[in-house]
């Protein structure tokens, strides 16, 4: 691990012993936590004066059918000053596919409102704490996550319209 | 509603004078869907130049005659699109631009994707293209306005095969 991302490294661990951070390439770091950590752990990147993760740039999900879990992956960032020297931040959670259920970050950032509307439509993992999930780019009354791996399309076929 | 000539009576020249009045004032409506709709700005712009055809663009349906339907739509959009055209006031033309609005294009047996306008609305003249340029785009207005021009104009017997 680089030197300048150690003291981040280290805030991340601190309050979280059992945390393992790791270094990918391009500044990021990547950790895993479970959905039941996951509400206090956002508040302390976000809070944590050596963290301070101001920036939730994405949310979204990996349909692992194989291992039976969806993984939900978000990315950090930071826009204050001495950003470069603060890298990073990957997050990733794995939920089982029969049941998927993660608290919501909306509170912490409000950005999250409408990824995890993206994430819920096109995935099917809810997001609890969330205060509108419903469908944001499919038709409201679309049955199915057409993401998910063992999708498969059952709208009506449509035939062409004449005059 | 049917622009057959009634046999027996002469249409022929008044016919003509409207037919070619519809053609050559046909206002087409300011509705972009994807990318097609970039290359439909820029036939109406100055270099290609809708204008000299009589053709400006109306922001509402119901001050248009022609609805190009340029980009890829979705189901959600679809409704969207069947309301507009429901909008219109008759005579009315639809013309399909791009791949995506004449089957799918790109997208075609993808979820969410109407394959082709025409599974929405009656569709007049289609041109292929990701995106068509803006002289395939005109070369399509051409052919809609010859169409406009042969509406309801019977063909006499002795020509008729």
């Amino acid at each position: 691990m680089p030197e300048h991302l150690q003291p981040v490294a280290a805030a991340l661990t601190d309050g979280f012993p059992e945390l393992v951070v790791e270094h990918k390439a391009d500044d990021w770091l990547e950790v895993k936590i479970t959905a039941d950590q996951s509400p206090e752990f956002f508040r302390h990147v976000k809070e944590h004066p050596g963290l301070a993760f101001d920036y939730l740039s994405d949310v979204t999900a990996v349909d692992y059918i194989d291992q039976g879990l969806f993984q939900v992956v978000y990315h950090l960032v930071t826009i204050g000053t001495n950003a470069r020297r603060r890298g990073k931040l990957r997050v990733k959670i794995d939920v089982p596919r029969d049941n998927p259920r993660v608290p919501s970050v909306v509170d912490i950032w409000p950005t999250a409102n409408f990824h995890e509307r993206e994430v819920y439509d096109m995935m099917g993992i809810v997001f609890e704490g969330h205060p509108d999930l419903r469908r944001i780019l499919l038709r409201e009354d679309w049955v199915g996550y057409p993401l998910r791996k063992d999708y498969v399309d059952q709208r009506p076929k449509r035939t062409r319209v004449t005059r | 509603m049917s622009y057959e000539a009634v046999p027996g009576v002469v249409t022929t020249r008044l016919r003509r004078l409207i037919n070619w009045s519809r053609k050559s004032s046909l206002w087409y409506m300011l509705f972009g869907i994807a990318c097609c709709a970039i290359e439909m700005m820029a036939t109406g712009a100055s270099r290609y130049d809708f204008d000299r055809f009589g053709m400006i663009f109306r922001a509402s349906p119901r001050q248009s005659d022609l609805m190009i339907v340029p980009g890829t739509v979705n189901e959600k959009m679809a409704d969207r699109v069947k309301l507009l055209y429901d909008q219109m006031a008759e005579p009315r033309w639809v013309l399909a631009m791009g791949g995506c609005a004449v089957n799918g294009g790109p997208y075609h047996g993808e979820y969410n994707i109407v394959d082709g306008v025409d599974k929405v609305i009656p569709v007049d003249v289609y041109v292929p293209g990701c995106p068509p340029r803006p002289e395939a785009l005109l070369h399509g207005v051409l052919l809609l306005q010859e169409k406009i021009m042969r509406e309801g104009i019977e063909i006499p017997e002795p020509a008729r095969r």
